[in-house]
């Protein structure tokens, strides 16, 4: 059967038929769903039959049951069959379809940290050279995904616990077509950074390798919440808020897992948060940061330091509220 | 810089203080709430007049202070301050900023001018609790997306204060207890 969908149609009306056929030939070229009509149902692994079609084709064949609008609340939810109403429109058939070559492809061929770095790397690249046009990526699966750089937006029908998983590879980006421009008033939208952090988490605690950086990095500003929801991330963000430090010197001083220190720092330059000030000469010297302006820095605390070193009681703090 | 040392009261306990300011109706309150080990002590009465009844939704206010604690094992306590929102209870701003740890500031996304709020109340504070504690919260920026977080960034960092600036729904703990992750963080990295 090849790596796409062979679909055949058994008993469906003839205006369906044609309507499936002519926006399977649209949907092949326009959101990369690989498909191809068959007239020998013996070759086909999709079949889209009447809702009340009283059999199913046994797997790994899928069923695809037509339903009219008004009985779609009796669709056969415990069967492994798949639904679509009509009429058959773009949206429910790509819908579908997408269904059809999840199930027909699986994720298990997949090597979800390679799936999760080609996103981030593609994201990173766009957002640091402040990519203004929208791109169309498609995806394995027969999936696609839109960003949207102005907006800081990506247009997608997986769920992002999908786009985290890394279970996809990625096509050549290329610029969004009229189909895509459809499309995208029809997905659910994510936010461009949350996804990107989350990459960056997931390929943390995978231990991913991350490109080596030999420069000394500051940040110029705080990331955003969900930027600091990761255990070590308030600690990373405030070191570099006050100096500027290379990769080692944040391990070293952080105490943060070293994949942890390498991801947060790759978030933080894909976002244009973090700049390389050069040379080890400006690392050591802590500044006027982010952190401690002049124009308020002038309070004094309230008592002098009591020892070097974070003391106990902030190690308290930490653990009694479950701070990270 | 040096440490902030934690006063000591009279008794055997010692204290930290955190003061939650902002607003009226941007969370202080809710926040405190979120941390406490028991019930917070409030000074809430029913809004009866002015600017307050332009808030949907909110029927009290805090006139006086919100009083909460968390025992930190058996020799600290973590007091936590909120401070009333409103300018005539100001005097109250430099009793309660008096010796704090660190200061969390909450805005309203959905009132007018919220940058701006949140830079008087830095200014404010600023005598008491230095800028490298202090951290500031975002709320309905959900459904009030403007000024976006960069906008807060940019605008402070020209008042010369730069601050974390986080969004946050109060009425979740878990963002509570981010803003006091990041303000630990800062105060960790004061100590090294």
């Amino acid at each position: 059967m090849g790596e796409g969908l062979v679909i055949g149609t058994q008993d469906i009306a003839q205006k369906d038929q044609l309507v499936l056929r002519a926006l399977v030939r649209l949907l092949e070229g326009g959101v990369n769903i690989r498909a191809r009509f068959s007239e020998q149902l013996a070759e086909c692994n999709v079949v889209f039959v009447p809702g009340h079609w009283p059999y199913r084709f046994h797997a790994p064949c899928i069923t695809v049951r037509v339903m009219d609008p008004e009985d779609v609340g009796a669709a056969l939810e415990a069967t492994a069959d798949l639904t679509v109403t009509t009429p058959l429109r773009m949206t429910n058939v790509i819908a579908v379809l997408q269904s059809a070559t999840q199930r027909v492809h699986g994720v298990s061929q997949f090597d979800p940290v390679k799936g999760q770095r080609a996103l981030f790397e593609l994201l990173g690249e766009r957002t640091r050279t402040a990519e203004r046009r929208r791109a169309v990526v498609p995806m394995s699966a027969g999936q696609q995904i839109v960003f949207d750089f102005v907006q800081q937006l990506v247009h997608t029908s997986m769920p992002m616990d999908v786009l985290l998983s890394g279970a996809y590879a990625l096509g050549e980006p290329h610029r969004v077509s009229p189909v895509e421009e459809e499309l995208i008033r029809s997905v659910p939208a994510h936010s461009l950074r949350h996804l990107l952090w989350g990459l960056a988490m997931r390929l943390a605690q995978t231990g991913a390798s991350a490109p080596e950086r030999t420069g000394h990095y500051r940040l110029s500003r705080w990331p955003d919440a969900v930027g600091l929801t990761a255990a070590g991330h308030p600690r990373l963000a405030a070191l570099l808020t006050s100096q500027a430090l290379s990769y080692e010197q944040a391990c070293a001083k952080s105490g943060v897992p070293e994949a942890t220190v390498r991801w947060f720092l790759e978030a933080c330059l894909a976002l244009g948060l973090a700049v390389d000030e050069g040379s080890a000469g400006a690392a050591s010297a802590p500044t006027q940061s982010a952190a401690a302006p002049a124009a308020v820095g002038a309070a004094k605390p309230p008592n002098p330091p009591t020892a070097a070193g974070p003391p106990g009681w902030l190690g308290n703090l930490r653990e009694r509220l479950k701070l990270w | 810089m040096p440490s902030p040392a934690p006063a000591v009261s009279a008794g055997t306990s010692r204290d930290l203080k955190i003061v939650f300011t902002g607003p009226m109706g941007a969370g202080k309150t809710t926040a405190i709430r979120a941390i406490s080990d028991n019930e917070v002590l409030s000074t809430d009465v029913p809004i009866t007049g002015g600017a307050e009844l332009s808030m949907p939704g909110k029927t009290m206010t805090t006139v006086g202070l919100d009083y909460g604690e968390c025992r930190l094992g058996d020799q600290w306590v973590l007091k936590l301050f909120g401070t009333p929102g409103q300018e005539r209870f100001r005097f109250m701003w430099d009793i309660l900023g008096a010796g704090a740890f660190g200061l969390i500031v909450l805005a309203d996304n959905s009132q007018p001018d919220p940058v701006g709020e949140v830079a008087r109340y830095l200014k404010a504070f600023a005598p008491h609790v230095p800028a490298r504690r202090t951290v500031v919260g975002v709320g309905r920026l959900d459904t009030h997306p403007s000024p976006g977080i960069v906008d807060y960034c940019e605008q402070l960092g020209a008042l010369g204060y730069n601050p974390p600036v986080l969004e946050v729904d109060v009425r979740r703990d878990a963002d509570v207890r981010l803003l006091l992750s990041v303000l630990v963080s800062m105060a960790e990295i004061e100590h090294e």
